[in-house]
């Protein structure tokens, strides 16, 4: 079972609606190589090279960590995400409403528009 | 020998590892396994047996492990990001170097760099950049802990020197291993061979070729400590179950270095203490019929007992050619500068009467 709880520690992730995306079911989100990662169990354990800020746990977040690898978009994890972690829809949705944040903080970005999951060569040439 | 539940931690994952037989643990010995994972740095491993199901678990001896598994990530990401600021350094100056160890192998050699802990940066430099790396690393606000023996023993005889940035230590070696097997192992030669590239959080960094990465752990467990650390072991066999040595090579630069002996006990601790048949290996089977001298016998135990750091640096004056130089490392030893002692909160006679008693506790 997903357990979506704050991350820690200081400063917590800001959870966000994804109306916050212009087009949420269009954008697809990657995760930056330029982050030093551990998966323990079901977390992930993330860290910036440089940069004052300590790692911290992004608690239940090793699956979507993990989908991440390649271009997803919100349908893509909204699709994949609850068998992947055992859990309920809005459980996996407060694990995707922390995307932005983690897109502020430089852990993951957004590459571009993409029809669907398996489509990743367009993204690369878009 | 038995095989401790440590020993079934430190080799989850490996062929032919045993798992589970021991286990559940009574709360008494879970305890005592919990300490011995944090101090031999195993974690990732304890969380990659328990995730596999190897090891039962309660749900709150689980949760025990995550927290464990969480702050060991912690502390490597950590030194992660002080290794990538070293080398950034490294590269701004022009200053060879290759990562040794700790993130090199979790990086290169393990399924999931998790599995590999560490507590510290360990990277080699040649002599004739070493003040210079020194030298920058401190401006760079590191401290150095302790000065060197004597002036200039580090270019000559030392092994290594030990800086602090913020709370991180960064070993910077001379060489791979103290004593004669450090003489015989050239730095000048491990860093003209072409380095081997790791890229890390889209870095690359420079690392040991395989061969030389391979015997630097066998140094790490066969001499380093005593008892021998598994996580040194873990190394050994690690690289070994790989498969991917050029072995010609390996046995060639381990004849060189005067080193064929310690791959053979490396190896052997490794299959002795992990409970895994490393025979079965290439490598193992290569090094299985090393026969043991009494002289390379006698070398690797002054790397045993209370006064290993002391005996082992006496053991090294045999290294040494010519009488000049062995003259000048023993008197080194024997009467370090003040800034040394003072570190060490020694007096001259003190220092004396402490190697004296230490090497004394051997018998």
């Amino acid at each position: 079972m997903l357990a979506v709880h704050a991350i820690d520690p200081r400063p917590e992730l800001m959870p966000r609606s994804c109306s916050d995306v212009s087009d949420p079911e269009s954008i697809a989100w990657l995760r930056c190589d330029t982050v030093l990662w551990r998966a323990v169990f079901d977390d992930v354990v993330v860290a910036l090279p440089d940069g004052d800020l300590e790692p911290f746990v992004l608690a239940g977040g090793a699956a979507l960590w993990e989908r991440l690898q390649m271009p997803c978009t919100i349908s893509d994890l909204r699709m994949h995400l609850p068998e992947e972690t055992n859990s309920e829809g809005s459980q996996v949705e407060t694990l995707i409403s922390l995307l932005m944040d983690l897109e502020e903080r430089g852990l993951v970005s957004r590459v571009g528009a993409i029809g669907a999951i398996g489509q990743h060569k367009d993204v690369d040439n878009a | 020998m038995s095989i401790t539940p440590e020993s079934l931690v430190a080799s989850f994952g490996l062929p032919g590892a045993s798992s589970g037989q021991i286990l559940p643990l009574a709360e008494e010995d879970w305890t005592a396994l919990a300490a011995r994972v944090r101090a031999e740095r195993l974690e990732g491993l304890w969380v990659a047996a328990v995730a596999s199901g190897s090891l039962p678990v309660s749900s709150r001896q689980m949760a025990e492990v995550r927290d464990a598994g969480r702050a060991r990530a912690r502390v490597d990401l950590e030194l992660e990001r002080e290794m990538l600021r070293v080398v950034a350094i490294f590269e701004s100056e022009k200053i060879p170097y290759r990562v040794l160890k700790g993130p090199a192998l979790a990086h290169g050699v393990y399924p999931d760099p998790m599995w590999r802990g560490f507590g510290d940066v360990d990277l080699l430099v040649g002599p004739d950049m070493w003040y210079r790396a020194v030298s920058v690393l401190e401006a760079s606000g590191a401290r150095r802990l302790t000065p060197e023996i004597r002036p200039n023993f580090d270019l000559h005889f030392g092994k290594d020197a030990t800086l602090v940035s913020s709370q991180w230590e960064i070993d910077l070696h001379r060489r791979l291993v103290l004593g004669p097997y450090g003489f015989w192992a050239p730095t000048e030669e491990i860093l003209s061979r072409p380095a081997s590239e790791l890229s890390i959080a889209g870095v690359n960094i420079s690392v040991l070729a395989l061969e030389d990465a391979f015997l630097n752990a066998c140094y790490s467990a066969a001499l380093a400590d005593d008892p021998p650390r598994l996580i040194a072991m873990r190394d050994v066999a690690q690289i070994a179950f790989g498969e991917a040595l050029d072995l010609d090579r390996l046995l060639e630069t381990a004849r060189r270095w005067s080193g064929t002996e310690v791959v053979a006990r490396a190896l052997s601790l490794a299959q002795r203490h992990l409970g895994v048949s490393l025979e079965a290996t290439a490598v193992g089977s290569r090094f299985a019929g090393v026969s043991r001298s009494t002289r390379h016998r006698l070398l690797m135990a002054s790397y045993r007992g209370a006064g290993r750091g002391y005996t082992s640096q006496l053991a090294g004056v045999v290294a040494l050619r010519g009488v000049q130089p062995k003259i000048s490392y023993l008197a080194a030893l024997a009467r370090p500068q003040k800034a040394y002692l003072s570190a060490r909160g020694f007096t001259p006679a003190g220092f004396l009467r402490h190697a004296g008693r230490r090497i004394w506790s051997r018998g």
